[in-house]
């Protein structure tokens, strides 16, 4: 049903949740007593056709459905209005895929539709992939909704694309006028926030409490160690001891417990333990007084002359040397620093004195002395972030810092700045690869009055009246309206450039965008040649579809699309000869035309019988009930109203398979058995409907005969030669059978000629000598069979192989038929004996 | 829930009348709903090479590829494109467009390429 208001279903992820919300839309609390009509895509696949009607089914308790093809409802609907002519084209654009169905006496002709995959949503996304390409920093801003708005709004169908174009290449006024400019409202750069006091004063807890932990740790170090110095001094003052009273021989015993060879050497470990211990213990341990003391008899080598040593003693003397000079040299600096603080002390001492004498005059001094300092700061910085390091480095100096922070934000805008001016195809500063930084950004931004004021500068300066920073709006280029916000001379014309989308050509470059769509209707650029497609088929296929009679319509296109319709004739005129008549028409509205037709037929009295009932699709193994397809025929062609649209409910149902039963399974309709009722599938393909007028259908509709045979059309109506049509369809293709023939296959159904089978000589058939395996046979050539068939004692005489296959029949001259169950698929024969 | 569902009265109520299974009862808290399956599947499923090949169905009403040459248009600006570049392989308008190309990163063009189906996909 199609009482769907315009209300919006936000998210509607499943076709289950539309359901819910259209029927509790409609009923509220009722349950569903009555046939639901759904319309579907051509040839739905029997898949999503039976999980439709099983969620109608055993969720919502719907008591009968019916399916029909929505391009079909609105082209009859159109038909009704006189919009189109009964035969014609229907174009039907959709969301997803567009298509283009046949029509021939107001009936679709499935075989000859055709589906492309392109529409609506193929032609934004294109947009969207185009403008994101173009304003990578805007990506976010680009939603596909958002795209789906600008295109809805600003695009529009050329005429003709290359004029088009070249209108945009020249640039003049009227290129102009066709721009379209988003200016994006002007976001802050996001500030550092200076932290506030709870802040600074939980991180300095923070650091004072590692700082505390640090410390404990050092001391329990400390301790420790110190701990161990004292054991070790007692260890060892204990072996001395020992060894004081110990006689000679006894040491050496004493000594191989501990690691100490000598008792000097324990003397010596002690004295090492006792001094580090002092030093732990935080002692001012004076060595050098010490030094001073032994200097004479530590450096007992160095006065002594070389000759008089021996090569160990040399070695030593050397060092001994190294180490005076060493020791001296610290002296040295000791005294140096003492000295360096008595100095310091008597500048201060002098400052005060300054400071004291004149108070202002030492302020003022110490000012520029500071400002040269930061200056200094400065320039280092800025030729830290020119070399791309920019690592917020601003601990040193208040201004610095500041400066620092400026120049980071500025780098983000810059950046922005430096894509934009990269997609500025007449920009002069795309001369060149830039090294990405400060520097290209300082040099447009404070050279810019130096080079004069080029149109560039005077598009910023209109850009800059031009800002409107509270909402998002598309600002058409041409209206460049006075409205001046106050703060706009703060925000640098850059980042005005920087935040504008720009429409130019982008439309045009997409080819797929040609097209202005509403609610998800699309044509394809090459729409023209996918429609003369199904033509050609159709030509092929029944050799009727004529294009003089024919007329196009396109469904849910706007009508706006006139340029594009006048494109369309032409193109068809290029392929049919330059004055084929051609017919275009746009439906009625884009979308309501197929809901409009579907009501027709939906609120008709006999709507309900025409529906499928669960029961019916409970019918397991059985084919779709032919009977009750008949029965909705007939019903259809007393409803005149609802005539066109009911065969199609049917012929779309049958076509693309049909739901079959409770398994929704595919119905085998190939089975022989069935197949005598499967009327309707194969009524206007095979049928000589094609010889029928329209004048003829009108003549017959009104004295009740029926479509196909001459007979007076009533309720169970069967068309005999139908059947045999039908039935003979089954059959394959070669088949032995009498006298051998030669035919091309113009027919389908198996037809052997009256001279054939009484290998009677005529005027107009030939007869010829052929050869197969030194065999002579006469050959009959007939035109007027489909198959050639052969004696089946010639193919026992001449050994070839007989095959049996499924039976069929063959219908003879006189009307009646045999049986043929057998074929010899290898036969050849010999024109020339 | 959103402003806007609440004030569009999209709230639907759990339990319907005309709802022969409800919502709750066929897929109770925790169980997954029912994975959907993708056209792909669906169209193996349906078996359409054992069908007749003059029965129409939705594998054979699509429309083969078109056997026109494609219009040649600048990648950067949409206009027409008489040149084309051949280390990027995008087509270019003028002298201006081909700085632009030349300064792009693969990355871009690439994906300027893939809009027209030119790009090098490696599997």
């Amino acid at each position: 049903m199609t009482l769907f208001k315009a209300l919006i279903i936000v998210t509607p992820s499943l076709p289950c949740d539309i359901y819910h919300f259209m029927f509790y839309m409609l009923l509220k609390e009722q349950t569903i007593n009555h046939p639901v009509l759904i319309t579907e895509c051509a040839c739905n696949p029997v898949q999503s056709r039976s999980k439709m009607a099983e969620l109608l089914f055993e969720t919502y308790g719907v008591p009968s459905v019916a399916f029909g093809v929505d391009a079909a409802f609105s082209y009859k609907y159109n038909h009704q209005l006189g919009v189109c002519n009964s035969d014609g084209l229907a174009i039907c654009s959709g969301f997803n895929t567009s298509h283009v169905i046949p029509f021939l006496n107001g009936e679709p002709v499935y075989e000859a539709c055709c589906r492309t995959n392109v529409g609506g949503y193929h032609i934004t996304d294109y947009l969207k992939q185009l403008l994101s390409l173009k304003y990578p920093h805007h990506m976010s801003k680009l939603t596909w909704e958002k795209v789906e708005d600008l295109k809805m709004e600003h695009c529009y169908i050329a005429p003709d694309y290359a004029s088009e174009v070249r209108l945009f290449q020249k640039g003049d006024k009227k290129a102009e006028e066709k721009t379209k400019c988003w200016q994006l409202p002007w976001t802050p750069l996001p500030m550092e926030e200076a932290p506030s006091e709870e802040e600074i004063a939980r991180k300095a807890a923070l650091r004072e409490k590692q700082g505390q932990r640090l410390r404990e740790m050092a001391e329990a170090k400390r301790l420790n160690r110190i701990n161990d110095l004292e054991n070790e001094i007692r260890d060892l003052e204990m072996l001395l001891q020992r060894l004081r009273h110990a006689t000679e021989n006894d040491i050496p015993s004493i000594l191989a417990k501990s690691v100490h060879t000598s008792r000097q050497d324990v003397e010596s470990a002690l004295s090492k333990a006792t001094q580090s211990l002092r030093k732990a213990k935080g002692e001012n341990v004076e060595n050098v007084e010490k030094m001073d003391s032994s200097s004479s008899e530590k450096y007992n080598l160095i006065n002594v002359p070389d000759e008089m040593l021996t090569p160990e003693q040399l070695k030593q003397k050397r060092k001994q040397l190294f180490i005076k000079s060493t020791s001296e040299a610290r002296q040295q600096k000791k005294q140096k620093q003492v000295e360096e603080e008595l100095e310091r002390e008597r500048q201060k001492k002098l400052e005060e004195e300054r400071r004291l004498e004149n108070p202002e005059r030492y302020l003022e001094e110490l000012r520029t002395k500071h400002r040269d300092l930061s200056e200094k700061v400065d320039q280092r910085k800025r030729l830290k972030t020119n070399g791309g390091h920019t690592n917020g480095n601003n601990n040193n100096n208040a201004s610095g810092g500041e400066r620092e922070r400026i120049l980071l934000a500025g780098l983000d805008e810059m950046e922005l700045l430096l894509l934009l001016l990269l997609n500025r195809s007449n920009s002069r500063h795309t001369s060149g690869p830039r090294p990405a930084g400060v520097r290209l950004w300082s040099s447009s931004v404070f050279d810019n009055n130096a080079r004069g004021a080029t149109h560039v500068d005077l598009e910023w300066g209109r850009h800059l009246i031009k800002i409107r920073e509270v909402v998002p709006t598309v600002v058409s280029a041409a209206d460049a309206g006075g409205d001046a916000s106050p703060n706009a001379p703060n925000i640098s014309p850059h980042a005005l450039e920087a935040l504008q989308i720009s429409i130019l050509a982008e439309r045009i470059p997409a080819s797929a965008i040609l097209w202005t769509l509403k609610l998800g209707g699309a044509v394809c650029s090459r729409w023209d040649r996918r429609c003369i497609l199904p033509v050609r088929r159709g030509r092929s296929d029944r050799g009727i579809l004529d294009l003089n009679k024919q007329s196009l319509l396109a469904i849910g296109v706007s009508p706006l699309a006139g340029a594009k319709i006048n494109h369309f004739k032409g193109s068809i005129r290029l392929f049919h000869g330059p004055l084929t008549p051609v017919d275009v028409f746009v439906s009625l509205t884009a979308i309501g035309d197929a809901t409009r037709g579907r009501n027709i037929l939906a609120s008709s009295i006999g709507f309900g019988l025409l529906s499928w009932r669960k029961a019916d699709n409970c019918w397991a193994g059985k084919n779709l009930n032919d009977e009750y397809f008949i029965a909705a025929t007939q019903y259809a062609k007393l409803q005149e109203a609802s005539l066109e649209a009911v065969s199609k409910v049917q012929k779309s149902w049958v076509k693309s398979g049909g739901v079959s039963s409770a398994n929704f399974q595919r119905s085998n309709k190939y089975n022989p058995v069935s197949n005598v009722r499967g009327v309707s599938q194969h009524t206007e393909r095979t049928l000589p409907m094609r010889k029928l007028s329209p004048k003829e259908i009108e003549k017959r509709r009104k004295s009740g005969l029926c479509f196909h045979c001459v007979e007076p059309y009533t309720f169970g109506h069967k068309c005999r030669k139908l059947f045999t049509i039908v039935a003979t369809e089954l059959s394959e293709e070669e088949s032995i059978d009498e006298e051998g023939d030669k035919v091309d296959e113009e027919e389908e159904d198996l037809a052997i000629s009256v001279h054939a089978l009484g290998g009677k000589v005529v005027q107009d058939t030939i007869k010829l000598l052929g050869n197969v395996k030194n065999n002579t046979i006469s050959v009959l050539v007939d035109i007027g069979s489909s198959h050639s068939f052969l004696d089946p004692y010639v193919a026992k005489k001449t050994g070839y192989e007989v095959e049996y296959t499924n039976p069929m029949q063959v219908t003879v001259a006189d009307g009646n038929k045999l049986e043929c169950n057998t074929r010899c698929p290898k036969f050849t024969w010999n024109g020339q004996p | 829930m959103e402003p806007e569902v609440v004030e569009a009265e999209l709230v639907l109520p759990a339990h319907m009348r005309f709802k022969k299974i409800q919502m709750y009862e066929k897929y109770p808290k925790g169980q997954a709903r029912v994975r959907w399956k993708h056209l792909k599947q669906i169209i193996q499923a349906e078996n359409y090479q054992n069908y007749p090949p003059d029965e129409p169905n939705y594998v054979n009403i699509d429309s083969p590829p078109s056997m026109h040459p494609c219009k040649r248009i600048c990648d950067i600006t949409g206009y027409e494109a008489p040149y084309f570049d051949p280390r990027t392989k995008l087509r270019y308008a003028n002298a201006e467009v081909f700085k632009v190309i030349r300064s792009l990163p693969n990355d871009y063009v690439q994906r300027y390429l893939a809009l027209r189906n030119a790009a090098v996909v490696l599997r």
